[in-house]
């Protein structure tokens, strides 16, 4: 009984929400589903994604259940600086905006982002970033089903297993019928339903607690909170803001969107989504600086903005965030999945196992990895491990070490494979030391700032020329 | 302690609430420019 303790709805109502959505979203994919016609289709969305569903496929996918649970909870445990540590996960969409554009134009006929390595540095990199991919994509994956459970379980008392399995079974079978198509159409809408959702709660909670008394109470009885100096919490801006470099720059959700958008769109839709995106963990975090003027009882600090906003809005508010959170795991969940399946799809299967791969052939594979990625995904999460959800931690190093490897790739003509393969080894290697021994707050920045030097160094003693045209001829004569 | 000052902290609630919903705006007419240009997909 006591993981029941904080629900904030009923059990009938959380299916109800559910079901209602579920349905929605797998009706939108099937719809959606149609314009796919071949491969391209399914997996990039026919190259033509325009600047609307681009910058809102974008932000909607970065706006994980974290962002919209952990949020008030890094408020309540970290104040104003917690509040701004969680924005600058922008960043990483912000940086990411030229390099997009510069993908489309260097690869235009690109995949994945393991396609890029691969033609970049050769197959001993291309393996081992092949690893770092699939290890932080299943993570990701693992830690928002989980949450999904999790959070369904929380917010409204139905089991666990209930939650996380309609939420994987709904994401699994919209991406399987409408491929990038329906990750993108539904990404839009549920963009639009977090923004909503969270200017909604926001607003009705400050018309409720005056902003002067919440100052007044965090100054007299916690100072803390509101303290302009918080070293701890400067050294996780500086690791949150290259631990989202880190994730962004390496992980093929971000490059096939970037090879799914029409050309001239890229560098826009992703400077947009980081404009979007950067307000959010504020304005859905700060309700949790309210629960001490409202006088709630958090016995859970990750329950504290649904406790907030049902304390303020009532049973409204409770759906309100049954919602939003809904419609951000699924944002992440569906675009994990169709990218994943996509490096599966394209780098292992078809350039290692079967490269005369026809149409069809391609085709009935991405749907076969998508559904076994599901039941994966589901095997791992069902026994309720939650130490794993840590584990999605041990892949900041290792993405941080992918960060210099993939600039330098993508800017220096000189950067070379073996000081790219370097940089992945010592840079996690490092991180996963400085992980263990000094703390989570420093491994993506030690990760990354060891990946920058071996780069840098192996680039400056010996530089290798490289024609980037190898990039699109390579693909072309494939 | 240094303190950040009650004025900072409102204008930070204040400013992120008004960003978020002119983001869904944004959106909103980003669409229905897309729609008008037939450059959706």
């Amino acid at each position: 009984m006591d993981e029941f303790r904080t629900s904030v709805l009923t059990q009938q109502t959380g299916f109800l929400l559910l079901g209602i959505f579920g349905v929605l979203w797998i009706a939108l994919g099937i719809y959606w589903g149609r314009k796919a016609k071949d491969t391209e289709g399914f997996m990039l969305a026919g190259r033509n994604v325009g600047l609307a569903l681009g910058a809102a496929t974008a932000m909607a996918t970065w706006v994980t259940s974290n962002t919209i649970m952990l949020a008030p909870k890094f408020a309540l445990q970290m104040g104003i600086w917690g509040m701004l540590a969680y924005a600058t996960a922008s960043f990483g969409l912000f940086l990411f905006a030229p390099m997009a554009s510069r993908i489309r134009r260097l690869l235009p006929k690109g995949y994945t982002s393991g396609d890029f390595i691969r033609l970049r540095y050769g197959r001993v990199a291309w393996g081992l970033f092949l690893l770092i991919s699939f290890f932080y994509s299943m993570a990701w994956l693992v830690s928002m089903a989980m949450a999904g459970g999790i959070l369904l379980n929380a917010l409204s008392g139905m089991r666990y297993e209930y939650g996380m399995t309609v939420i994987l079974f709904v994401c699994v079978l919209y991406t399987l019928f409408g491929g990038l198509y329906a990750v993108i159409g539904t990404d839009f809408i549920q963009s639009l339903i977090i923004l909503a959702g969270v200017v909604l709660v926001g607003v009705v909670v400050i018309t409720r607690v005056d902003l002067g008394e919440i100052h007044a109470t965090l100054a007299a009885k916690q100072p803390g909170l509101i303290q302009v100096f918080m070293p701890v919490a400067l050294l996780s801006f500086f690791n949150n803001m290259f631990f989202g470099f880190g994730e962004i720059f390496h992980n093929n959700v971000w490059w096939s969107r970037a090879f799914a958008m029409r050309e001239g769109v890229p560098q826009k839709a992703f400077l947009l989504s980081g404009l979007f995106w950067f307000p959010i963990p504020i304005a859905a975090g700060f309700i949790g600086l309210c629960a001490a003027p409202l006088g709630i009882n958090v016995p859970d600090a990750d329950m504290v903005g649904p406790l907030v906003a049902s304390k303020v809005l009532g049973t409204a508010g409770a759906v309100v965030v049954f919602i939003v959170v809904f419609c951000s795991l699924a944002s992440s969940i569906d675009s994990l999945l169709a990218a994943t399946s996509d490096l599966i799809a394209q780098d292992v299967y078809r350039k290692m196992l079967n490269p005369w791969a026809e149409e069809a052939q391609m085709r009935r594979m991405a749907t076969r990895i998508i559904v076994g990625l599901g039941v994966v995904t589901w095997l791992i999460c069902l026994p309720r491990i939650s130490d794993l959800l840590s584990v999605l931690f041990f892949a900041g190093p290792l993405v941080g070490s992918a960060i210099w490897p993939v600039i330098a790739g993508i800017y220096w003509r000189r950067a070379n494979p073996a000081g790219a393969v370097a940089a992945m080894v010592l840079g996690s290697t490092v991180g996963l030391i400085a992980y263990f021994q000094i703390g989570w707050y420093t491994a993506s920045l030690v990760g990354a700032t060891v990946s920058m030097v071996v780069v840098g160094l192996t680039t400056l003693l010996w530089p290798r020329e490289f024609d980037w045209k190898k990039l699109n001829e390579a693909e072309a004569a494939s | 302690m240094n303190l950040f000052p009650e004025s900072f902290f409102n204008i930070l609630i204040i400013v992120s609430l008004v960003w978020t919903a002119l983001a869904g705006l944004t959106l909103l007419m980003l669409i229905l420019a897309d729609f008008k240009n037939k450059t959706i997909w």
